[in-house]
């Protein structure tokens, strides 16, 4: 056998050793040469319990009549710098709903600017064709039909419309992604009978 | 002892002390999911261990394919003997390659492997949820409620990692 040929049988035989080393892997675990989910472990825990106090006093906030308390409350949580952790699948969803949940409360003491900036973070990071997608068009219309009602009460009659229009157009997406979430579901429950 | 002895035997019993039915109104009302109380986490325990909930068909799928990948190695072995039915020299070249590629492992390898893949994986909570949201309000209930299934998670990983099987 020349060198030729004994080089490119070692070739050979690394690739295969290569891809089966890769296909005796589970599905969920893949190899070093895939992405693999990280574990549930203590750094998102510890985001997900100061998420749970900081909404929490959002509360107590809230029901004493605190508007602005609430907001700096939570902004302790869109505050935390979080690395890799927040580009874990719960880590972004919490942010989303936060971020819904800030915009609602921004919305009414009248900071509609902020709260757009608000749905407009949570809309980056909520997942497409979910209930948070949904949730942050859902608080976009409400947000923009509260503006509305101010630009009357002002005079400024172009802006109402235009606010309220766009409060019409969000509901509407709310209501497209929820639509899409609940076909999504249907048909998962349809597949699992089958 | 009869019905009537154990009727009897609470009606022995002292009243409840001011304290003890504020203590039991607190721990009704944190496992209502409203405020904390120190035995409201061994209360939720002892209720799941009698009744547990359904579980998620997700997790229940992952934990199916966690059960099959424990027979991986075995699987590593026959594939690397397959690479012996060659020639001499493909077989050394195969061997040292497959050695140092990690498909054959040691014992500690192999149980390294096997400990990530038993971890549970951080994923998306919107199974976790079968309705739209509430215009207002609610975000507090969701929170806590992934924090809550998370902290199982965590809890679970943590006694893989310790080598506790549950």
């Amino acid at each position: 056998m020349t060198r030729a040929r004994l080089g490119a049988s070692l070739l050979m035989l690394a690739a295969l050793a290569g891809w089966a080393g890769c296909t005796e892997r589970a599905p969920e675990q893949p190899c070093a040469c895939a992405e693999a989910a990280p574990p549930v472990d203590a750094p998102l825990m510890a985001f997900l319990s100061k998420a749970r106090a900081a909404h929490h006093q959002a509360d107590q906030r809230e029901e004493a009549q605190d508007i602005a308390g609430a907001i700096t409350a939570l902004e302790q949580i869109t505050a935390t710098s979080l690395g890799a952790t927040g580009s874990l699948p719960e880590a972004r969803e919490v942010l989303s709903d936060t971020r819904a949940r800030l915009a609602d409360l921004r919305s009414q003491i009248g900071k509609y600017d902020e709260a757009e900036l608000d749905l407009v973070e949570g809309l980056k990071l909520a997942p497409k064709d979910s209930y948070f997608e949904g949730h942050l068009h859902e608080m976009r219309g409400v947000s923009e039909e509260r503006r509305a009602k101010t630009s009357a009460e002002s005079g400024d009659k172009a802006g109402s419309e235009a606010a309220r229009r766009r409060a019409f157009e969000s509901f509407e997406k709310a209501i497209d992604v929820q639509d899409r979430v609940i076909r999504k579901e249907l048909g998962d429950a349809e597949g699992e009978k089958r | 002892m009869t019905r009537q002895d154990d009727e009897a035997s609470w009606d022995d019993l002292t009243p409840p002390t001011q304290e003890e039915l504020e203590e039991a109104r607190a721990l009704r009302e944190a496992l209502e999911g409203d405020g904390a109380h120190p035995d409201a986490e061994l209360c939720r325990a002892l209720r799941i261990a009698n009744d547990p909930p359904e579980l998620d068909p997700r997790v229940n799928e992952w934990l199916v394919k966690r059960a099959i990948h424990r027979t991986a190695p075995k699987r590593s072995k026959v594939v690397v003997a397959l690479f012996g039915t060659g020639t001499a020299l493909a077989l050394a070249a195969g061997v040292a390659l497959v050695l140092s590629s990690g498909v054959l492992t040691s014992d500690h390898r192999a149980g390294a492997t096997l400990t990530a893949a038993s971890l549970i994986p951080s994923r998306s909570t919107q199974p976790m949820f079968d309705e739209p949201f509430e215009r207002h309000g609610g975000t507090t209930n969701r929170i806590d409620r992934i924090a809550r299934t998370r902290g199982r998670d965590y809890r679970s990983n943590l006694f893989e990692r310790m080598g506790v099987r549950q």
